[in-house]
């Protein structure tokens, strides 16, 4: 199958949901004793802590979003995608760290999948002639979580969608996200594209 | 019956601590590929499908860390499980709906490919970094490790089959519950395989799921073993049956940590190879190992 594929490459450059609550559902933490404030961190003893101090982590990428509002930009990208793009069929997200606050709601629908690594799945889903379209992000959540605050989208649509694409780019960068470089046009391409990595 | 069958299925407890502390990142999944690899390629090669499978996918929810501290790419763990698992060595990796993946998996496996009939999942927990904190916790008591991979044969027409959800409030024991009591019927044949959890929270749920049939609490003997509870439960439930001569159907369901959940109808036809492998309760940090089926 012949394939549109669109991309946006961002960058997160200051904390975009400064001075806004966090999501009561989101934040929420399900306890049998309602407790809604614990951590990992916070439950980590000695051992734990012992074990962390002998890693090593990237210290100068700032943390500009918590888990909580990480879930917030996954779902807002989903809500965009539903609003802009309601006929794709799939859509695939990156997640490599759980947290201890629950998902967006919209990251339950049914056409979204969340893995930790996308790339398998757009081969697959480009044998099976899907049109779907992947939120990669690497965003630091946490001072002991790798990531450099890069967000990536990729579409592969079966016609041009060009124009739905450039308001779901809209929205990411009034939202926040830092274009670092142009968007590609779209191109009909064998269904092969190379440029997905991790 | 279920539009969803169990042909073939295998676990196997960890010991805890899996490896010893000081090994690398590299080398415990090494370790790591070289116990659930023989496993994968032992319940691939028992398929009954005539196709090959769907997909093939590894899941988990304490597997994390190694990824977020960004330890080791998911590819290099691929790699490692190919020398032994082969073509059924699993693609992609989720740990997103923690215990309750298995559900999330099925629902978009099936979803992209319709045409799909037969899906492998591998449900592996290990505390790679011996963090206390996953060895214990509040809700789900003294945790259990291990792996478990199964193959799973979709009917072409199957209806309200799996259930995935997601709790809205803070009790989230009670919401899944609630979830378990619509989905199970009350008097039928149908047992439902729960999760291993305290005997406090258990006796929640069965309260909420008086008048079904449900496995035994296998916490004292298992602990909490995240996503593979249920289906342990149901290897148990079967190994207890003195001559398995028809169809037993269960209903498996996972809860994870944040309240997402998942129940599957399924049914376990006679003859099924079913492997439950634990380590000797004597000798959890020993290497006796004892076949329950």
């Amino acid at each position: 199958m012949k394939y549109f594929t669109y991309h946006f490459e961002g960058r997160i450059s200051h904390p975009i949901y400064q001075g806004i609550l966090a999501d009561k559902f989101i934040y929420k933490f399900p306890s049998i004793n309602g407790n809604e404030t614990i951590s990992t961190f916070s439950s980590m003893n000695e051992h734990d802590l012992t074990v962390l101090s002998t890693l090593t982590f990237e210290k100068n990428i700032p943390v500009l979003l918590n888990p909580s509002q990480h879930y917030r930009l996954m779902g807002h990208f989903i809500e965009v995608v539903e609003r802009e793009l309601p006929a794709v069929e799939i859509i695939l997200m990156r997640l490599v760290e759980p947290a201890l606050v629950r998902m967006a709601p919209a990251m339950f629908m049914e056409k979204v999948f969340v893995c930790q690594d996308t790339a398998p799945e757009v081969e697959d889903l480009q044998r099976l002639g899907k049109s779907f379209i992947v939120f990669r992000d690497y965003i630091k959540i946490h001072s002991f979580v790798a990531g450099n605050n890069t967000v990536y989208v990729d579409l592969y649509s079966p016609g041009e969608w060009a124009r739905e694409f450039d308001a779901i780019r809209r929205d990411l960068i009034e939202l926040g996200v830092d274009e670092i470089q142009k968007p590609a046009t779209g191109e009909a391409s064998d269904g092969r594209d190379q440029r997905h990595g991790a | 019956m279920s539009g969803f069958t169990l042909r073939a299925m295998s676990f196997q407890e960890f010991r805890s601590p899996f490896c010893e502390p000081w090994l690398s990142i590299d080398d415990t999944f090494g370790a790591l590929a070289g116990s659930i690899g023989p496993q994968i390629a032992s319940v691939g090669a028992s398929m009954p499908c005539n196709a090959e499978p769907a997909g093939h996918i590894l899941c988990s929810t304490l597997i994390r860390e190694c990824f977020s501290f960004d330890h080791i790419p998911w590819s290099r763990v691929r790699d490692g499980l190919h020398e032994y698992a082969g073509r059924f060595t699993p693609t992609v990796f989720v740990n997103a709906y923690e215990c309750a993946s298995w559900g999330y998996i099925l629902r978009y496996y099936f979803l992209k490919n319709p045409a799909a009939r037969c899906v492998m999942i591998t449900i592996a927990d290990v505390n790679l970094y011996n963090f206390s904190l996953w060895d214990e916790e509040q809700i789900w008591g003294r945790s259990g490790y291990g792996c478990c991979t199964m193959l799973i044969e979709k009917a072409e027409e199957t209806s309200a089959d799996l259930v995935t959800g997601f709790s809205r409030g803070s009790n989230i024991i009670m919401e899944f519950a609630i979830a378990i009591r619509k989905a199970a019927q009350e008097g039928t044949d149908r047992i439902v395989a729960l999760p291993f959890f305290p005997a406090n929270v258990r006796g929640i749920m069965d309260t909420v799921l008086k008048g079904r049939r449900l496995t035994r609490n296998g916490h004292a003997r298992w602990g909490h073993s995240f996503g593979s509870d249920p289906w342990i439960a149901i290897l148990d439930s079967v190994g207890t049956m003195p001559d398995m001569r028809r169809v037993e159907k269960f209903t498996a369901c996972s809860l994870a940590f944040n309240g997402y959940y998942s129940l599957l109808d399924i049914d376990v036809p006679p003859g099924a190879p079913l492997v439950l492998v634990g380590q000797a309760p004597a000798a959890r940090m020993g290497k006796d190992e004892y076949t329950l089926s």
